[in-house]
């Protein structure tokens, strides 16, 4: 059994066979198993043996066809290896005498052979070498679990193990089919961490090396509260974390009570609560938690994965989906196109950017793409006639490019009414607050618009210059951090003078640590995962304003995030005598 | 091993090829020697590898200049032999 610390992305916990994606160096540890598992190593080898084989001679004929018979041939002699009964032979000789597992057994097998051709000290040892290394691989990317097509071929209730995910392969995911997933890279507010609580499923990031030692299909527990993952783990530890499970479900039973009762602070402040949801399909979730409306939406799935840039059509249809399920009275925020260039369509082609946080993203390339924003805007504004929706503009950095989205709008507006297309008059129009330039130009930005919602994730990142992906510095990125709170409670006081809504819909609004702390700073609409509703509508019910207030007041004389970090986390077992979760 | 009414029949030659048995001849080598009723051995000095293996073959580690006894044993021994001497004796890459 061994237990590897990492960073809990999202909360929950998970048992089940691993899948690992992604083993990019061939390195396998040493590892051996108990004689009685070797039947079955033997028979995990015979299957990677004959998948590789058959993959290599699909390969063989494809080159053949495309390159010629000469490079068809390289994977001829990987398919003659991959079904060489000496080859099979000695590897099963290492696991039959040492207890090697399959993994381990290929390795040490074909490593020996490729140093026995290096120290021949031929040249020619060096492509012979390149050969074995490949089939080398070949078979402990079956054995082990292969990037690609394993993910949608994947076994029921599999928790997916990688160095990091990308969007595309996120997207894939299928909560059917994956429990929970770990990863080598990443921190807390990492795309694969937010798309885990979207996708309600626990989820540890920033573990650092960590696949070397897992083979595919060996049982493992995600604890998503603590942010660890138990390989190996033994009986005692499986029928603890067994009971833990058990009470989860119990626990979110007790808060899904609170489904119907209002967020209402103890002196009787009404808070609203709203889900932030990436898919159309998550839209029922938001209800079925409590939620009061959506308040972030964000539209990016619209974009990543496909050839072509989504039709005004396809956007319409997302959104009035969204709106139909939520009906009139909740309203949904609407966030427009928030991606990177880089991340942008692949038909794009867009420019090598160094610096792409810093770069051309977000309403930035929006606001250079016009047709692509009017087409997104055109769909928003004939969406709005099916329930309370809301537009929001995210990355704002100055007050000009405020205007120049407000202007686009207008005019898009005016095309809808030439056109005489329905749409709704007046929709409420809001920029997020995430760069710090927005947060110093809060009092007047908020002139322009009806309400503000505070981005904290990148807010904390842009303030602190800390990458939330880069574990080696992660430890400056917090959203307590002094700085940031200062920024908060300006923007919420700028916000609340001019009469307008400020929202906050980063990964804080949805840790209960943080709820008394932003009521106090003035913030009265909280955006968070579905998932998450249910236990800050607990603790908001357990609150008084004067409460929250005094929190805020007391944090913000504090001078570092860690001393914030210890003050709150005592004021909550404080409201919360029988704990938060 | 149908040896009992044929005599083993052996041919010694020297590797040419400036790249020893490498991938490609002995990938030739091997796929042929499949392709035969009769055993094929290839001996080294004292090292044998069965020459319907690919991973046998390579793990000779024959250079150029290697002297190598091919075996035949088996029924077709005596007229399969020479198209395996022939790739081993072969100063470039068979096709």
């Amino acid at each position: 059994m061994e237990t590897k610390h990492g960073i809990p992305a999202s909360p929950g916990i998970a048992i089940g066979p691993a899948l690992v994606l992604d083993t990019e160096g061939v390195h396998i540890p040493r590892r051996t198993v108990p004689a009685d598992l070797i039947p079955s190593e033997l028979a995990r080898l015979q299957v990677a043996l004959h998948q590789s084989t058959e993959d290599s001679r699909r390969r063989e004929q494809e080159m053949t066809t495309r390159l010629g018979k000469d490079i068809g041939k390289i994977f001829a002699s990987h398919a003659l290896l991959l079904s060489d009964q000496a080859l099979r032979y000695d590897i099963e000789m290492l696991m039959k005498a040492e207890s090697y597992s399959a993994e381990y057994a290929v390795s040490r097998c074909i490593r020996s052979r490729v140093k026995s051709l290096d120290d021949t000290g031929n040249e020619i040892a060096q492509r012979i070498r390149a050969d074995f290394i490949d089939v080398e691989k070949q078979l402990l990317h079956r054995l082990l679990g292969a990037r690609g097509d394993s993910l949608d071929l994947a076994a029921e209730n599999v928790i997916v193990l990688a160095n990091d995910l990308t969007p595309s392969e996120t997207a894939i995911f299928n909560t059917k089919t994956v429990r929970a997933f770990a990863t080598e890279s990443g921190g807390p507010t990492s795309h694969t961490a937010i798309l885990a609580g979207a996708l309600n499923i626990p989820a540890v990031v920033g573990l650092g090396k960590l696949l070397n030692d897992v083979s595919g299909g060996d049982t493992v527990i995600i604890d998503g509260y603590e942010g660890l993952i138990i390989l190996e783990p033994d009986e005692a530890t499986l029928e603890r974390y067994r009971e833990r499970l058990r009470e989860d479900e119990h626990a979110t039973d007790r808060y899904e009570s609170l489904r119907d009762s209002e967020a209402i602070t103890k002196d009787g402040a009404v808070v609203r609560l709203l889900g932030n949801i990436e898919f159309p399909s998550e839209a029922k979730a938001c209800i079925e938690k409590g939620a009061g409306g959506v308040g972030l939406y964000r539209t990016e799935f619209l974009y990543v994965n496909k050839t072509d840039d989504p039709t005004e059509d396809e956007h319409y249809e997302a959104y009035r989906e969204v709106l139909t399920v939520l009906g009139p009275n909740r309203p949904v925020v609407i966030r427009t196109l928030d991606l990177g260039a880089d991340k942008f369509s692949p038909a794009g082609g867009a420019p090598h950017e160094r610096n792409p946080f810093l770069g051309l993203r977000s309403v930035r390339l929006c606001l250079q793409n016009r047709p692509l924003f009017k087409t997104q805007l055109r769909a928003i504004l004939r969406a709005s006639c099916h329930g309370d929706l809301r537009i929001m503009f995210p990355m704002v950095s100055t007050v000009l490019e405020l205007r120049q989205c407000l202007s686009l709008l207008r005019e898009v507006e005016e095309d809808l009414h030439e056109a005489g297309i329905d749409y709704k008059p007046n929709v409420p129009v809001g920029t997020m607050i995430e760069v710090p330039s927005a947060a110093i130009m809060a009092d007047v930005l908020a002139k322009q618009v009806s309400f503000f919602s505070l981005g904290t994730n990148d807010l904390v990142q842009y303030t602190l210059a800390a990458d939330r992906n880069n574990e080696t510095v992660a430890n400056l990125y917090s959203p307590v951090d002094p700085s940031v709170l200062r920024l908060i409670h300006q923007v919420a006081q700028a916000g609340n003078r001019q009469g307008i809504e400020v929202n906050v819909c980063g990964e804080m609004s949805g840790e209960a640590l943080y709820t008394a702390l932003l009521l106090g700073l003035g913030i009265r609409h909280l955006s968070a995962t579905p998932r998450k509703i249910p236990e800050i509508k607990h603790v908001i019910r357990n609150l008084t304003i004067p409460d929250a207030e005094r929190v805020a007041t007391d944090a913000l004389q504090m001078e570092t995030a860690r001393e914030v970090t210890t003050y709150l986390r005592g004021q909550l077992r404080r409201f919360l005598p029988d704990g938060a979760d | 091993m149908t040896g009992t009414l044929h005599e083993p029949v052996r041919r010694t030659v020297v590797i040419v090829n400036p790249n020893g048995l490498h991938m490609r001849p002995a990938t030739t080598f091997a796929q042929l020697a499949a392709g035969v009723a009769c055993d094929i051995t290839v001996w080294l000095g004292e090292k044998r590898a069965n020459g319907k293996s690919l991973w046998d073959l390579i793990g000779l580690c024959a250079l150029r200049g290697t002297e190598l006894t091919i075996e035949a044993d088996g029924p077709d021994a005596e007229t399969t032999i020479g198209q395996f001497v022939e790739i081993l004796a072969s100063p470039g890459d068979p096709d």
